[in-house]
Order: C-alpha cells, then sequence, then structure tokens
C-alpha cells in the first residue's frame, strides 16, 4: 500500500508537471493582461501536432530535439500575430468579448488542425533514449517522465529569472498588480502585452511539444488541457505563477492517489479540490505563495 | 375579359407543366438517407471512418444503378459527439425526408437518437460502431438494427476463450461511456460465470479520452492480476499503451492483455503496438482481404477510392447502408414497415459474410474476431493475427436473457 502511495504520488508530480507547463503560460496572460484565454489549448495542440510532423519527417530522436526548438518558436509567432491583429481590438471589450473571441478562435483553430491532419489519432515515437523506466528506491518512473520534470525545472527556473531579474519580468509583475497604473507612468503596455502573449505561448509549445510522444495527438488536446489548466491557475490564484506551479503538483498528485480509492471520474478530484481551495481561500494560494 | 384571363392562366399553367414534373421526376430520382455523425468530439475519429464508410457504399450502390432505380443521396452532420445535438440534427434529418438513418458513434447518442428519433419517426436506425447492447435489448425499440457484434456477444466470445486458460485473477480497465460500461459489465458477468474460481481484483474507469493512465497502469500492477481485460480503442488505448510499454507493464504482465483494436489504431501504434498481446476486432482488413473475394474486392476497392484501408468502423457504416439496401430491395419498398420486416426475416450478404438478424432484438448475428497484436508485414503496419472467429450466434443473447433484461 504504501510503496503504490509513493508510485502514485511520483505519477502526480509528473502529470502536474506537465500541468504547470500549460497553466504557467495561461496564469500569465490572465495576470498580465486580464484576458481569459480560451485558445490556450489549442496553441498546445497545435505544437504536439506540429511535432508529429518533424518527428515523422526527421525520426524521433532528431525530431524532437528539434521540435523543442522550432515549435515554441512557431506557436508564439502564431499567438504574436494574433495578438496584433484580434486581441488588441477586444481589450476594451470586456470579458464577454474576450470569451467570444478567444471560444471563436478554438473553434477556427481546432478545423483549421482537422483540416491539415485529419481526424484519426497520431501516434509520436519517442526516442530510444526516453524509451523504458528506472527505478528509484524500487519505484517505477518513465525515463519519459523524467524529461517532462526537467523541462518543468527548467521553465520553471526560465519564469523565475524572467519574473524577477529583466525589466520585462517587473514590468508584468506591476501589470498584475495594477495595469492602469502602469499604462498611467508611460509603459508600452501594447507591447508588453504583445510580449507577454509571446512567452505565455512559447510555453504552451513547449507543453505540446513534450506531451506529444507521451500519448495520442488528436484534435480533443486543445479542451481536455485548457478545462485542467484552467482550474490548475483557480486554485493557484489567477495571475500567480508560483501558485500555479504548486497548484498543478497538488492537482496531479490528487489525481494519481484518488485512483487508488474511487475506480472512476479521477478528474472529478480535481474539481472537488478546487471547491474546497476556493471555500476555504476565495483567491486560490496566491496569498499563500505570492503572486508573480 | 374573363374568358381571356382564364385562357391566359390555363396557358400559364400548361407550359409550367412539363418543369413541374421534372422537378417531381428529379425528386423522386433520389432517396435520401442521413446521419448526424461524431464528426469532432471525443468519438471524431470514429465519426470520420463511418462517414468514409457510409459515403463509400453510396457510391458502390449508385455505380450499380442505386436502390430499386434511384440513386442514393446521403446527408449529414456534425454533432459534436452532443447527444441532445444528436437528436435535433437526426429530427431535422428525417422531417426533410431521409428514409434511413445511419446512427451517431457513441453509444450514448445513438441510444437516444434511437429512442427518440428513429422510434418515435418510425424510420429505421442502423447502429454502425456504437455497440452497447441496451440498443437492441433494454432500449430496443422496432426501427432500430445493430450491425456489429454488440457488448453482450464480444464479452461473451472473449469470456469463453479466456475461461478455458487458467487466469483466475483479472483487472478490468474500460473509458468510462455507456458502451465501456456495458462491455464492462458483460465481461465481469461471463467470465465469473463461466469461471467460478475467476475473480475482478481490481477495476478502473478513467475519463473517455484521459490523457493520463499512469496512475491507472500503476494501480492494476500493484493488483498482480493474471489477466488484464480492457475495453479501450482509438486514442485511449494508443494513450495507454505508450505509456504503459514506458512502464514495462506488458512485460511485467507477460501479455496477458486484450484490449478492442480497429485497423487506424494499429496503425497509428506502429512500433509501440504492444505485439504478442491479445485483441478483439469487428471487421480485420487482413481477414477480410483473405476470407472471400467479396471482402477482397471492398478493400481494395476501397483503397482505390479513399487511399488508405477500411477501419473496423468504416466496413460496419458500409455494411449498415448495404444492409438496408438489400431490405429495401427485398422489400421492394423504401416503407419503414417492409423494409424491417425485411430486416429481422431475410439472410444478408456482407463482406463478413452471410448473416441473420435476430428477429426481435435485430442484432446482426455477425462473427466476433479474436487474435494477437504481429506486425503484419503485408499491410506494413500492425495488425490481428486472428486465431478465433466466433460465431454471432454462438454468442448473441438467448431470447430468455434479452426477456430478462427487459424485465418481461
Amino acid at each position: 500500500m504504501l510503496q503504490l502511495l509513493l508510485t502514485q504520488i511520483l505519477a502526480g508530480i509528473a502529470t502536474g508537471a506537465l500541468y504547470f507547463l500549460v497553466a504557467s503560460g495561461l496564469t500569465l496572460v490572465w495576470g498580465a493582461m486580464g484576458i481569459v484565454n480560451l485558445a490556450h489549448g489549442s496553441l498546445f495542440m497545435i505544437a504536439a501536432f506540429a511535432t508529429s510532423s518533424v518527428v515523422l519527417y526527421l525520426g524521433p530522436g532528431a525530431g524532437l530535439a528539434t521540435s523543442l526548438i522550432v515549435v515554441p518558436i512557431g506557436v508564439a509567432a502564431i499567438a504574436i500575430a494574433l495578438e496584433i491583429l484580434l486581441f488588441r481590438r477586444v481589450y476594451k471589450a470586456g470579458i464577454w468579448g474576450q470569451l467570444l473571441l478567444t471560444f471563436g478562435l478554438v473553434l477556427v483553430l481546432n478545423d483549421g488542425v482537422r483540416t491539415l491532419y485529419g481526424s484519426l489519432p497520431r501516434s509520436v515515437v519517442a526516442p530510444d533514449l526516453l524509451r523504458g523506466f528506472i527505478e528509484l528506491f524500487g519505484l517505477r518512473v518513465a525515463k519519459y517522465q523524467t524529461l517532462v520534470l526537467g523541462a518543468t525545472i527548467v521553465v520553471a527556473i526560465f519564469l523565475w529569472c524572467l519574473l524577477t531579474r529583466s525589466r520585462t519580468g517587473r514590468l508584468i509583475r506591476a501589470a498584475v498588480d495594477d495595469p492602469a497604473m502602469l499604462g498611467a507612468v508611460g509603459v508600452d503596455v501594447r507591447t508588453l502585452r504583445t510580449r507577454v502573449m509571446g512567452i505565455a505561448a512559447f510555453l504552451a509549445g513547449v507543453a505540446g511539444v513534450i506531451a506529444a510522444p507521451r500519448g495520442a495527438v488528436n484534435a480533443t488536446l486543445d479542451v481536455q488541457i485548457v478545462i485542467i489548466a484552467f482550474a490548475v491557475i483557480v486554485i493557484g490564484g489567477l495571475g500567480s505563477v508560483w501558485g500555479a506551479l504548486v497548484a498543478a503538483m497538488l492537482v496531479g498528485i490528487a489525481e494519481a492517489v484518488s485512483t487508488m480509492f474511487i475506480d472512476q471520474g479521477s478528474e472529478m478530484v480535481i474539481f472537488v479540490l478546487m471547491v474546497i481551495v476556493l471555500f476555504v481561500r476565495p483567491t486560490g494560494f496566491k496569498t499563500i505563495v505570492g503572486q508573480s | 375579359m374573363k374568358l381571356v384571363m382564364k385562357m391566359l392562366a390555363l396557358s400559364a399553367v400548361a407550359l409550367a407543366l412539363p418543369g413541374f414534373a421534372n422537378i417531381v421526376l428529379a425528386q423522386n430520382e433520389t432517396v435520401t438517407i442521413a446521419g448526424s455523425l461524431d464528426l469532432s468530439g471525443a468519438a471524431a475519429d470514429v465519426g470520420k471512418d463511418v462517414l468514409d464508410g457510409t459515403q463509400y457504399a453510396i457510391k458502390v450502390l449508385n455505380e450499380k444503378g442505386g436502390v430499386l432505380g434511384k440513386k442514393v443521396e446521403l446527408k449529414y452532420q456534425d454533432n459534436g459527439t452532443n447527444p441532445q445535438k444528436a437528436i435535433e440534427q437526426a429530427t431535422s434529418l428525417l422531417r426533410d425526408g431521409a428514409r434511413f438513418l445511419t446512427s451517431p458513434q457513441s453509444s450514448a447518442s445513438a441510444i437516444v437518437v434511437s429512442k427518440v428519433v428513429s422510434g418515435k419517426l418510425h424510420v429505421p436506425m442502423c447502429a454502425n460502431s456504437a455497440n452497447s447492447d441496451d440498443i437492441t435489448i433494454k432500449d430496443f425499440q422496432p426501427y432500430v438494427f445493430q450491425i456489429g457484434p454488440n457488448s453482450y456477444m464480444e464479452a461473451r466470445a472473449i469470456a469463453l476463450k479466456l475461461a478455458k486458460q487458467s487466469y483466475q485473477r483479472y483487472a478490468v480497465i474500460s473509458a468510462d461511456y455507456a458502451g465501456g460500461r456495458s462491455g464492462a459489465n458483460r465481461f465481469k458477468q461471463f467470465i465469473t460465470e463461466l469461471n467460478p474460481k475467476a475473480e475482478i481484483v481490481v477495476e478502473e474507469y478513467p475519463k473517455f479520452g484521459a490523457t493520463d493512465y499512469t496512475a491507472t497502469i500503476n494501480k492494476v500492477l500493484a493488483a498482480k492480476p493474471d489477466f488484464v481485460w480492457t475495453f479501450l480503442f482509438g486514442s485511449d488505448l494508443i494513450t495507454f499503451s505508450k505509456q504503459a510499454q514506458a512502464l514495462g507493464f506488458f512485460d511485467q504482465i507477460q501479455n496477458h492483455f486484450m484490449a478492442l483494436y480497429d485497423g487506424n489504431t494499429l496503425k497509428a501504434l506502429g512500433s509501440d503496438a504492444a505485439v504478442g498481446t491479445l485483441g478483439f476486432q469487428r471487421a480485420p482488413v487482413n481477414w477480410l482481404l483473405k476470407s472471400s473475394e467479396d471482402g477482397k474486392a471492398y478493400v481494395t476497392g476501397f483503397k482505390e477510392s479513399m487511399g488508405s484501408y477500411p477501419s473496423d468502423w468504416t466496413t460496419m457504416a458500409y455494411d449498415c447502408v448495404m444492409t438496408w439496401a438489400q431490405a429495401v430491395e427485398d422489400a421492394k419498398s423504401f416503407d419503414s414497415d417492409p423494409v424491417m420486416q425485411a430486416i429481422a426475416t431475410r439472410q444478408f450478404e456482407s463482406v463478413r459474410g452471410i448473416f441473420r438478424f435476430g428477429p426481435n432484438d435485430h442484432q446482426a448475428e455477425v462473427p466476433v474476431f479474436i487474435g494477437t497484436v504481429m506486425q503484419d508485414k503485408e499491410l506494413n503496419q500492425p495488425a490481428l493475427d486472428i486465431i478465433d472467429v466466433v460465431p454471432g450466434a454462438s454468442v448473441r443473447a438467448t431470447e430468455e436473457a434479452w426477456k430478462k433484461m427487459r424485465g418481461g
């Protein structure tokens, strides 16, 4: 029982790591731009499909390595174009205008992917180096999960450096605290928003590349991942990157451990957890872990 | 003046009549079949295959002169794997004059469309990929027929095979949806009936379309089962297989594993397919190619026309249309009652062989295919090496059984 519990906690941490990769970008966009970007999961899905093409063309090892560099940049470029062409038109339209735009984007991007790749699921072959498992103190971890954990650590360090050591990071933190004041003191909020959108999409791109060899790549990934990511950022506190990290781990672990006690609907556990956290702390973990 | 007006009016009618007659003729030259299909959402991959199979069947029929001399046309809509939307769309399509309905793909949608649309509007509906036995047993209505082996038949065929083995500790995994639950319940029922020593040591019902099965895999391994039976397919099976391979799952359970495979899933799995494990199928392409000239002609014709091998769902959809067409030709009418009378009484030819429907449940007595996963050099993809073709009539619910299940 203890062995299984530890195995499930380890599995939960690895799952939570992937949730964090997606949720970190989503919470940045919410925090700095005040936008609920429903299409964030679509960027994740596009990255996964793009990875399937690159791996098919270059082979598992070179394909995955190339994808990790090229695909997130490509996804960030798409997001920057969308921000300049579409998002800027709805900042003043309030939450409903933003929701309509991003929901519309979910549908359009999903149809675009279906048109380009078809409806059948794809399977991306993992490199030989990352196939199989390793044993840590008698606990099995898929080698591929270690890549996910490694990428999460790199992303977390990148975000820490970005938010605490760079001017852009300081501006993002200021935007989270008081976006109106930022504009009033002469900061180019338009450019900042474009940058944030690009960074968030880059993170979604990294997550999509890393997720691709873990399971089926299909056109339902967008909605599946964004629902969980929203739960994570609500639990973590809207706009809080570190809150999202803690929440993602908690959600991953709760989901995995719950399978020991219930046979169905481990996803339900995420939302039960969300209700409990919001009941105790209506602002999520933000007040515990601090904002970004 | 009045006489002039009457003459003009009569002339106008006379001039208009040939055109009117042409319109009537044009309308009568085609017969419409319809489907509210799961072309997006969780069952989109199956929905696309069903659409391909339906369209190919119509192409074949029309090349042979249509049905009762009329060209067949298809009207379809995407229901997004949403039962409520499926009801609305199917109702609208039938009210526009469609004479036959091919079902949505998810069992939940197929059941409600059967009950609420086909049953109420008295239009024949064929359940193509949805195989919950509720469709023909608990929720049966006289205008539905099921073309694939239902969950009762599949579970019984597999349980009969496994009960002869020495396995006692079983694990059951199924996606959490109507068809999967139905299949899992039947398997548990049959395996414990047929092998009194059998016990279900662990069961798991992850969400349909789950992206992470690691926790499920850990839980199953910890229970140390002798055999793992799953009702996973498509994207679910791909994700499960990849994550299970990564954790050494198949080695640890010595390949004592079975899942529902279809051609597309095997193709997508490629080198990640769990070679040596067992699987069950509804219309394996490698078997169709070798079983008969009709089967071979169908597979090669489909590949030439659509550019790929037909999946199991494609073949089910193809057989739905072809079976309806045979019933119409036999009844010499498109009217629902004579068509359903033909369904209940006559023998049908299909690429899977000759079969009949149960007269009181309209369940096709089609075979269940069981085999071992292998890499097929001819198809250049993984396939099932078929080791058992279980006749449908030997595993279908008996009259006594379905009467009991219907509460009658």
